[in-house]
């Protein structure tokens, strides 16, 4: 189960939430937080009817890696992973998975709140919108350019502040 | 010395570019800054989206004072909206 293990965290397939629990590993842990993202079916006053994401797979591979590595650091969570899909979803289909174990409660949900925004903030993923009335649209989201000041820093371990203009989900 | 480079389109990009990539030829060595530049005059459309974009060799962001010297692919990443 090496690969298991060690999953690309990029993946074009329904996420399959069992193995990323390591529920055999980690006895020093007694608590696990997980968070699911969900399709929702609206954006603002606009009915979604499915979404499409795609990802710059080099790049996101390793900074979801040294995500996790860092928020695990942080927090003193052993354990931190997160699974993002791409490709074309439906209503209620999970777009991502974080999990993370701590020795406590606390640590293991804020290493999982940390790690979620941060791949949402920082990792080249994009979400293109279908809408009910024909139309589609990208998701407006955070510039990732380290010389660009977009409002928001953006170095390689910057924790990301909401300085931004428009809103997050 | 004239090198080639290869722009990848991401995101919005990819809607806006009406293909997969666009390639430049230039002469080196010039800046990564420089480089985009001359594909904003190229591709004028995609202007404001390029001066948003973050840009990568491989797995490797790179900054826009940085010398391209030979053949090279950029990705372009636009405003990224995961999760």
């Amino acid at each position: 189960m090496i690969s298991s293990d060690d999953p690309k965290r990029i993946q074009d397939q329904p996420l399959a939430l069992e193995p990323l629990l390591a529920w055999h590993a980690f006895p020093e842990c007694g608590g696990l937080a997980m968070f699911a993202g969900t399709v929702r079916d609206h954006h603002d006053d606009k009915t979604v009817l499915s979404l499409s994401y795609t990802a710059y797979a080099p790049l996101a591979e390793k900074q979801i890696r040294d995500i996790e590595h860092a928020v695990s650091a942080r927090h003193g969570a052993p354990y931190v992973r997160v699974l993002h899909r791409v490709g074309a979803l439906a209503i209620g289909e999970v777009a991502i998975y974080c999990v993370a174990r701590a020795p406590h409660r606390a640590e293991a949900f804020a290493a999982c709140k940390e790690a979620v925004d941060r791949v949402k903030h920082e990792v080249p993923i994009w979400k293109e919108e279908f809408y009910a009335d024909g139309s589609s649209a990208f998701v407006e989201g955070c510039c990732i350019a380290p010389d660009i000041d977009d409002g928001a820093p953006a170095a390689a371990d910057h924790h990301h502040r909401h300085h931004h203009h428009h809103a997050h989900d | 010395m004239a090198l080639t480079l290869t722009f990848e389109f991401h995101g919005q990009l990819l809607r806006l570019g009406g293909a997969s990539e666009q390639r430049l030829p230039m002469s080196a060595p010039l800046t990564l800054d420089a480089a985009l530049q001359a594909l904003a005059e190229l591709r004028p459309e995609l202007a404001p989206v390029l001066a948003r974009c973050a840009c990568a060799i491989g797995d490797r962001l790179i900054l826009r004072r940085e010398l391209l010297q030979a053949d090279t692919r950029i990705a372009l990443l636009p405003p990224v909206a995961g999760g």
